[in-house]
């Protein structure tokens, strides 16, 4: 009840706020939300590509994190999984916030804007070192996979 | 693939739609009523006793207490986003301030310190939340800011149209507001259990407190006396419904066939559940002349509005030109608004003490004068407003008026754009005066310069003269031993005496003869 609430408060506000590369999708499920981002200013993605990040909210949000991950959407072919050094190639995201330095306080907004900005500052085209061996066999929920964080200064 | 390329098609085609499901649950309630009547011509019993989503009187000491008060779902008219909590992103219910200086609802703040490793949410400063120093009340500043903030009705959805602050919620709901559903405590017979003797129960059935109000007031509490609301009758119009006291007027007004009304123009008998529907159409309803509001009183029928008062009336002809003056009055009102708030968080800055712009500190005079100044002005402004705003209050009020508070207000603010003016016209020539200062400072300097060339120079002239004298003393010493009080009180610069020197002693003073030959360049 907390979670529907809170994500509903949200949805109202987003709709306001959100900035111009990034566009909020609802689906037939209100737990379940998509967010279309552009990278402008950055020569490893190419402007016309979008990158759609799927959240998927638990009932214990916003004190659990939600389920955070690039997804490639299925009817048309526009979206791809961006390149950099901690997406894996199944959008999967290597990233601190969405696992144990979540904090209440962050929502879909301030989500979507660290993982933008996370690419934005990208300057490395390429994949987590990894990369093959951790989709051969990562499961379908990225947080239930514990990361191992590689580098920090990327 | 196929599949699930259909599967995201429909999706995405309902996507509008379907969220749209969860958002207007509320609304979705009134469509229940396009549900055919059930078998029994009966009149939506149900829907009547209000809908769920709203407050039920519960007493206090009733165990069931999952639907007591619950002020999270309160809906704010005003919100100000620095009195919501960062979890819950509503205002704060019982505000707790961290040792970090971060504050927090405290259902809010004791679940994230429950759940995970014991960090501050917003800067992970370590907590312990059992410790008073660490987690404690937020100051009571706080908590009335936020008791202060309006509300909504928690029985809007019912058509309550209360506003409110949110302290006064709970009184509100309990004793004022007509949507509150209470227990029905009307009487009515008891069909399964005929044998118990008591053949009279209390009804129970949640039920605003609108329709109870008739039956509560007679405190007699003579069991016969008091007829359950819910109970059934016949329609009285004979159109073979079974309604209750609730749903009497809606019948009528909605479903019944036979409750019949006439016209005003037309004189037709229809359905009263048809008659709003007819007014839209008939030519002979009065209707109100569309210039109305601007004041003309003409009424008439809807044929004769057209042809006749249309083309002629002059208020229809100045409608143009008086909405123009209403939108034009509007923007002037929100453009002082804006003035005034930027003039006050100017004069807000001056009196803290720095100009926001330049961040320079402001002399202490300066401070008290604009103090001073922003006081009588303050004052000054908020008794034009109180004037500007009373007036707007009574629609009745003339636009001359408004306009020339208006002007009023420009005047002062006006006079206050000069006096900055100035202030900054004497800002600007001290900056001026401090150039000037600063140039004169560097003319110093360099003279100063000069001098200490010259003094330099002077010293190096007085060490060589030094040097010489004790030279010349230590070539007299050795060598012929007169003359000495001659050469000292000579004090001349010549070179005779080196040259005399040389001649007496020259193969013991060499060294003294090479420093000679230097001084002479």
């Amino acid at each position: 009840m907390f979670a529907t609430r809170r994500l509903l408060n949200e949805i109202k506000a987003l709709g306001k706020e959100l900035p111009e590369n990034l566009h909020l999708i609802q689906t037939s499920e209100l737990n379940k939300l998509y967010v279309d981002m552009k990278v402008l200013n950055n020569p490893i993605y190419s402007p016309e590509d979008i990158y759609r990040l799927q959240f998927i909210i638990g009932d214990e949000y916003p004190f659990e994190s939600p389920q955070v991950q690039f997804i490639l959407s299925r009817d048309d072919n526009i979206t791809k999984i961006p390149i950099h050094p901690h997406i894996y190639s199944n959008g999967h995201i290597c990233l601190d916030i969405l696992g144990d330095k979540w904090s209440p306080v962050q929502n879909i907004l301030s989500t979507s804007l660290s993982i933008h900005s996370m690419l934005c500052n990208n300057d490395r085209n390429e994949r987590p070192p990894d990369d093959e061996n951790y989709i051969s066999h990562a499961p379908s929920n990225p947080k239930k996979s514990s990361f191992y964080y590689h580098d920090d200064n990327v | 693939m196929s599949a699930n390329d259909s599967f995201t098609e429909i999706s995405e085609l309902t996507d509008s739609i379907n969220l749209n499901v969860s958002l207007l649950t509320n609304d979705n309630n009134d469509d229940n009523d396009n549900e055919p009547s059930p078998s029994v011509k009966q009149a939506e019993l149900d829907e009547d006793e209000g809908i769920e989503d709203g407050y039920d009187y519960i007493e206090e000491w009733s165990l069931n207490s999952s639907k007591a008060l619950d002020l999270t779902v309160l809906s704010y008219i005003d919100r100000f986003e620095h009195l919501n909590c960062p979890v819950c992103q509503l205002p704060f219910l019982d505000p707790y301030t961290t040792k970090c200086g971060h504050t927090f609802c405290k259902e809010c703040i004791k679940e994230c310190l429950g759940s995970t490793n014991s960090r501050c949410p917003l800067d992970r400063t370590t907590l312990d939340p059992f410790n008073v120093n660490d987690l404690f009340q937020a100051p009571i500043i706080i908590k009335n800011l936020t008791d202060e903030l309006k509300v909504k009705c928690l029985n809007d959805k019912r058509g309550c149209n209360w506003i409110g602050s949110r302290w006064e919620v709970k009184t509100h709901l309990n004793n004022e507001c007509e949507f509150t559903r209470f227990k029905c405590n009307g009487k009515v017979n008891n069909n399964n259990n005929n044998e118990s003797g008591n053949d009279k129960v209390i009804c129970g059935k949640l039920t605003e407190k609108r329709f109870l109000v008739n039956n509560n007031n007679n405190d007699d509490d003579d069991d016969d006396d008091d007829e359950c609301i819910h109970k059934l009758y016949p329609c009285p119009n004979d159109c073979g419904f079974q309604i209750t006291k609730i749903t009497e007027q809606r019948h009528l007004d909605n479903e019944c066939e036979q409750n019949f009304k006439t016209c005003g123009g037309c004189h037709l008998k229809f359905p009263s559940k048809d008659f709003i529907k007819h007014e839209e159409f008939c030519e002979k309803f009065y209707i109100k002349c569309n210039g109305h509001k601007y004041g003309c009183d003409w009424k008439g029928d809807r044929s004769r509005y057209e042809t006749i008062h249309e083309p002629s009336c002059n208020f229809l002809k100045l409608a143009p030109y008086f909405e123009k003056q209403e939108s034009d009055i509007k923007s002037t009102k929100d453009e002082n608004k804006l003035l005034k708030s930027q003039i006050s968080s100017i004069l807000d800055s001056i009196v803290q003490g720095k100009v926001a712009n330049l961040g320079n500190n402001l002399n202490l005079e300066e401070i008290y004068s604009s103090s001073a100044l922003s006081l009588a002005f303050s004052s000054s402004s908020s008794a034009y407003s109180s004037q500007a705003f009373l007036p707007s209050l009574s629609t009745s009020t003339s636009i001359d008026e408004c306009i020339k508070l208006l002007n009023i207000e420009a005047e002062t603010l006006k006079a206050n754009l000069e006096k900055f003016q100035r202030a900054e016209q004497n800002f600007e020539n001290n900056l001026t005066l401090i150039d000037n200062f600063i140039n004169e400072n560097l003319r110093i300097k360099e003279e100063l310069g000069v001098q200490k060339n010259v003094i330099n120079s002077l010293r190096q002239q007085l060490q060589f003269l030094m040097m010489e004298r004790r030279r010349n003393n230590f070539a007299t010493g050795y060598g012929n031993g007169y003359g000495n009080a001659n050469t000292n009180t000579n004090g001349n610069r010549s070179n005779t005496y080196n040259r005399t020197s040389y001649s007496d002693d020259e193969g013991n003073f060499m060294g003294n003869g090479g420093f000679g030959n230097q001084t002479k360049l």
